[in-house]
């Protein structure tokens, strides 16, 4: 599968950005990037620390404010409820002041959905992302772990069409991290939602991701444009993994040393 | 039994410190006129209990106090979410809003009976002012802290500025302003008692109490008063600290979340 054969998602032309403002000598961070991210698809983004990964995801999300160049989102996907960037913080997705329950129902009552179905479909996140039994809790009474999940919960409530995950899956201990790997596999599969998934960790991108974009340091660069071609669900033993894990490491190995 | 044992080393200062007292009149030390004995001044506590007259003081002052809040609330805490929400507003007046906060609220007095007259309205009003700029000030930094994220989120779902105020920034505020609340009680029943020496509205509430025993050197009285007026503070803390565990039962004590300021 080449990348250009899927509908696109989200286009980036001529991006330049820097967070020293307009005004120095420094090189950008980002210089006239572009780049094209496919629909209903897992695209991970990968790179060393400060190679400008999460810069990447806030721009997707519409959270940077100033940079030059054009960030398109295709028209279904271009109100900003349907393409959220999920901070590395679940505390600034979620609302403290509401119990878990709560924080899920609110979206979609804001939305203005029928309360019978808001019902069940609250309760249906809540035990697709193992959160009924401290649905009645307020988060931050709960665990990093049930907090991340919350904040997943809470945007996926409003069923956005694409989601950004920056450094999501990493927060998770090891046996919710495969739960919620399964969760947005389903709804990529069954609701062709579009996620970025923004990672230091090669087994996360290998394990979900369609495709996986390698970023060089300032300017930011693509070093490397790779299609994980494998079956669902992905282990250590599914043939072709292990190719695909040396390709990688091979990248990232001569990319950032 | 924890609970007591914990209370043991509290409960002895107290009872020490009566024990002074008792010391210090029964042998005669200090002269009754500048300290009564704790049987006077018990004695003073019961006739006025039974005759009614501390507890509508007590009734008068507090209800002043209470008063002074609510509408210090009302005003205060809703426009100080506004001026978060408008921060360009909020700089242009900030300015002049902390000048404001640093004239004392009893300078005003004068000009407040002037405008308004003696009366119940300049008590309260007098006792509101300066609560109604702290409840302003500390809702607006809170309301202007708020998480941009969520701001941002409570925009993006379609929250009108008027429910993005009402259910995000209230609540992103909200440890501000009950801290500020905190401050504001003791401000209320200092002023509110203050004023009373000065003017007795209806001869009645604490302060107007503790001047006109003093006055007539009823020092027993004096001291009953007074001791009912502590005793309305450490209620008044208490209440607020019980109101603000039941708005902030979300928020951890450790958290930094709603960064709270002391």
């Amino acid at each position: 599968m080449t990348i250009a054969d899927t509908e696109a998602a989200v286009e980036i032309k001529d991006v330049s950005f820097s967070y020293d403002g307009e005004n120095d000598d420094h090189a950008p961070l980002y210089k006239d990037f572009d780049l094209v991210i496919g629909r209903a698809r897992v695209t991970a983004i990968m790179g060393a620390s400060g190679s400008g990964k999460s810069t990447l995801g806030k721009l997707l999300g519409g959270e940077l404010a100033s940079y030059h160049g054009t960030v398109t989102w295709s028209q279904q996907l271009a109100s900003e409820l349907d393409h959220f960037y999920i901070d590395q913080d679940p505390k600034k997705v979620f609302f403290p002041r509401q119990t878990v329950r709560e924080n899920i129902s609110y979206p979609a009552r804001k939305r203005r959905h029928a309360p019978d179905s808001i019902d069940a479909w609250v309760d249906r996140l809540l035990t697709d992302f193992k959160l009924t039994a401290v649905a009645e809790r307020f988060p931050l009474f709960t665990s990093g772990g049930q907090q991340s999940r919350l904040a997943l919960a809470r945007v996926l409530s409003w069923r956005p069409q694409a989601v950004i995950l920056d450094e999501y899956l990493s927060s998770l201990d090891v046996n919710t991290r495969q739960l919620v790997i399964t969760n947005l596999h389903q709804i990529v599969a069954k609701e062709g939602t579009t996620i970025v998934l923004i990672t230091h960790n090669l087994t996360e991108a290998l394990k979900l991701a369609d495709r996986c974009i390698i970023l060089g340091k300032k300017p930011v660069s693509i070093l490397a444009d790779i299609a994980i071609d494998l079956p669902h669900p992905r282990d250590e033993s599914t043939p072709g993994y292990q190719d695909a894990e040396n390709a990688l490491i091979n990248i990232l190995r001569h990319g950032i040393l | 039994m924890a609970f007591f044992r914990a209370k043991i080393p509290a409960l002895a200062i107290y009872v020490g410190i009566f024990v002074a007292w008792w010391l210090v009149t029964a042998f005669g030390w200090v002269e009754p006129i500048i300290l009564p004995s704790p049987r006077a001044v018990g004695g003073a506590f019961r006739e006025m209990t039974v005759n009614g007259s501390l507890l509508k003081d007590l009734g008068v002052t507090g209800g002043r106090v209470l008063a002074a809040l609510v509408i210090a609330s009302i005003i205060g805490i809703p426009l100080g979410l506004f001026f978060g929400y408008q921060k360009k507003i909020y700089e242009m007046v900030e300015g002049p809003l902390h000048a404001l906060r640093s004239v004392p609220a009893t300078c005003l007095f004068p000009l407040l009976l002037i405008v308004i007259g003696v009366g119940e309205k300049s008590i309260i009003t007098l006792a509101a002012y300066p609560c109604l700029l702290i409840l302003m000030v500390n809702a607006a930094t809170g309301a202007s802290l708020a998480e941009p994220s969520r701001v941002r989120q409570g925009r993006i779902l379609g929250l009108t500025p008027f429910n993005l105020i009402t259910e995000v920034l209230f609540f992103e505020a909200l440890p501000h302003v009950t801290s500020a609340l905190r401050t504001s009680v003791s401000y209320a029943l200092v002023l509110v008692v203050a004023v009373e020496m000065f003017i007795g509205v209806g001869q009645s509430g604490l302060g107007r109490k503790i001047f006109d025993y003093q006055s007539s050197f009823r020092i027993p009285e004096t001291y009953a008063e007074i001791l009912v007026t502590g005793a309305l503070g450490v209620a008044l803390n208490i209440s607020i600290g019980l109101l603000e565990k039941r708005l902030l039962r979300w928020l951890p004590q450790t958290a930094n979340v709603g960064k709270r300021s002391s």
